[in-house]
């Protein structure tokens, strides 16, 4: 028999569990953001141009040895569990689960400070959060080999979000984050060449998780690679009270890509087989979860014509699958130009 | 030197996978105390990730959960020199006299704890046990040692100090039925969320009031 306390629990917990498994790099990130977004709530003041802004965060595997070896720095006791008010002009070094912080005091005047601080450490594929303040903004990256990635800190919930607005809210998503090359996820390595980021996928799906998070709903919960037995669903998104999973298969289409550092064009015929691989994933989730599950496919388009794929769409018709296109535009003008046209 | 049963060969590495995770969730040094309770967390909730814990009962110590085995296994780990004491002391509290001790993992222990992990006991055990003290790392900081006298099967009505607390039989285990009510209030989701279930278990002990 369950109880309130469970239901409350529940209520509380759900929406905050971590995306990944214990020592996951990415639990890192989220710990630090929802501390920045509790530390951005209980210090809404603006900060003057004068007074220090940023600070930076690094992720540990054994912080109590890190610290040992760097030692400028002292244990801040409870650092997370008090919010610190002179958190801003500090480099922690943290373990993963921000359990134990230690930090030192170093005035930032800019982002590339705190890169070079970052760099000078010499912690090597350490995952990092740099935070900037005045602008509520947010730099992370999972290891060093990783590209930055951006958010930006909400300090009040988002309207509710229900399972009949899903859509708006992917939409919502792609205008602020994949939309424009300065969207959010800085999805091009090179806009004009119109190659992407090799690992687009992995960071679209890793910053659509942020955004989820970052509306600050406890009425569904945003899960990362969630495991079924026929695979691997990038994204799945629980609403508690309809009880409604969103099973979610993202998927990159290109024009060009990398091959061996040369720029090779990518046939539609690879299009079509890649966004259908996506597909049949998305409907083998389904299909484990008929009761309670609605599967969608989002292709994120980085072609050169916005044209849709008609293969994908009878396709996905077929298998009953929600298949998505958004098309990545390579420089504002021309998204404003398709916007006005 | 005497001969180590298997039993307690996979007791004394489910000792130093622990020592070992907790350095790397930040948690090290940890007491004597903090150490034994976060091995029986370990114990409650073994059987929902099908491991096999290093005893399965525990006496209920006037000053928490304490396992002489597991004790003696953490001391056999510093004369091997795998895992550190520091902050040794002979105290009196409240409860009489009582010997204070911290520990950590040394290199040598790093490097045992990952050729453990490299073997099929190690890979699962440790896993379990990394979920276990990740999670426990993300719970409030300032009463991290009151969660294991708040679990359920040890604050359970009945109780006495200088009982033995049992988990032979999974039926009577109330960590793993209060699991179990999780997912009857969110069941699509948390059918094989292992880790999911165990965070959500010690939130729910971490707040406390359990016992009424």
């Amino acid at each position: 028999m369950s109880d309130e306390k469970v239901g409350l629990i529940l209520l509380e917990e759900f929406h905050r569990l971590p995306p990944g498994p214990a020592g996951d790099p990415f639990n890192f990130i989220n710990e630090v953001l929802q501390f920045l977004t509790r530390w951005c709530s209980a210090y809404p003041a603006s900060i003057e141009l004068a007074e220090p802004a940023y600070c930076c965060f690094v992720g540990c595997e054994r912080v109590a040895a890190t610290a040992a070896s760097n030692l400028d720095f002292t244990h801040r006791i409870l650092f997370r569990e008090d919010t610190p008010a002179d958190l801003l002009s500090g480099f922690y070094l943290c373990s993963l689960p921000l359990a134990t912080v230690y930090g030192r005091s170093v005035n930032f005047a800019n982002l590339g400070e705190c890169e070079s601080a970052l760099v000078a450490l010499g912690l090597g594929d350490v995952p990092a959060v740099i935070f900037n303040a005045a602008e509520r903004r947010v730099l992370w990256r999972l290891s060093d080999s990783a590209s930055w990635h951006q958010a930006v800190i909400r300090t009040e919930p988002a309207p509710t979000l229900t399972p009949a607005e899903f859509d708006r809210a992917l939409d919502d998503f792609h205008c602020e984050y994949t939309q424009a090359p300065d969207g959010l996820s800085l999805p091009w390595d090179n806009a004009k060449e119109q190659l992407t980021k090799p690992r687009l996928e992995g960071d679209i799906r890793n910053d659509l998780f942020i955004y989820f998070r970052n509306l600050m709903q406890d009425n569904f919960a945003v899960f990362r690679e969630s495991f079924q037995s026929s695979g691997r669903a990038d994204l799945l998104v629980y609403f508690r009270t309809e009880q409604k999973a969103f099973y979610m298969e993202l998927k990159v289409l290109r024009e060009y890509r990398l091959v061996k550092r040369k720029r090779r064009h990518v046939s539609e015929k690879f299009n079509i087989r890649w966004g259908s691989m996506g597909i049949g994933q998305a409907y083998s989730y389904k299909r484990l979860n008929r009761t309670i599950g609605v599967a969608y496919v989002c292709c994120f388009d980085a072609r050169t014509s916005d044209v849709e794929l008609k293969e994908l769409v009878d396709l996905a018709d077929r298998l009953d699958i929600e298949y998505r296109r958004y098309f990545m535009y390579t420089s504002a003008e021309e998204l404003h130009k398709a916007l006005i046209s | 030197m005497a001969e180590l049963s298997s039993r307690q060969i996979l007791a004394r590495s489910w000792v130093l996978l622990a020592i070992d995770a907790c350095d790397r969730a930040g948690l090290a040094p940890l007491s004597k105390i903090r150490l034994h309770r976060l091995i029986f967390l370990s114990n409650c909730l073994a059987d929902l990730f099908r491991t096999m814990p290093p005893s399965k009962r525990v006496l209920k110590y006037k000053r928490g959960p304490f396992y002489p085995d597991v004790q003696w296994h953490l001391d056999r780990l510093a004369t091997m020199g795998l895992a550190r004491i520091q902050n040794f002391a002979i105290e009196q509290d409240q409860f009489g006299p009582w010997m204070k001790a911290e520990y950590s993992i040394t290199q040598p222990g790093i490097d045992a704890a990952r050729k453990i992990r490299a073997t099929p006991f190690g890979y699962s055990t440790s896993g379990y046990i990394d979920e276990l003290t990740f999670s426990f790392a993300t719970l409030n900081g300032r009463h991290l040692d009151q969660v294991a006298l708040q679990e359920l099967n040890y604050s359970a009505p009945g109780i006495a100090e200088g009982a033995l607390i049992t988990f032979e039989d999974s039926n009577t285990n109330l960590a793993l039925k209060k699991t179990d009510d999780f997912e009857s209030l969110a069941p699509a989701i948390l059918n094989s969320r292992l880790r999911e279930k165990l965070l959500l278990y010690l939130k729910y002990i971490d707040t406390g009031d359990v016992a009424a």
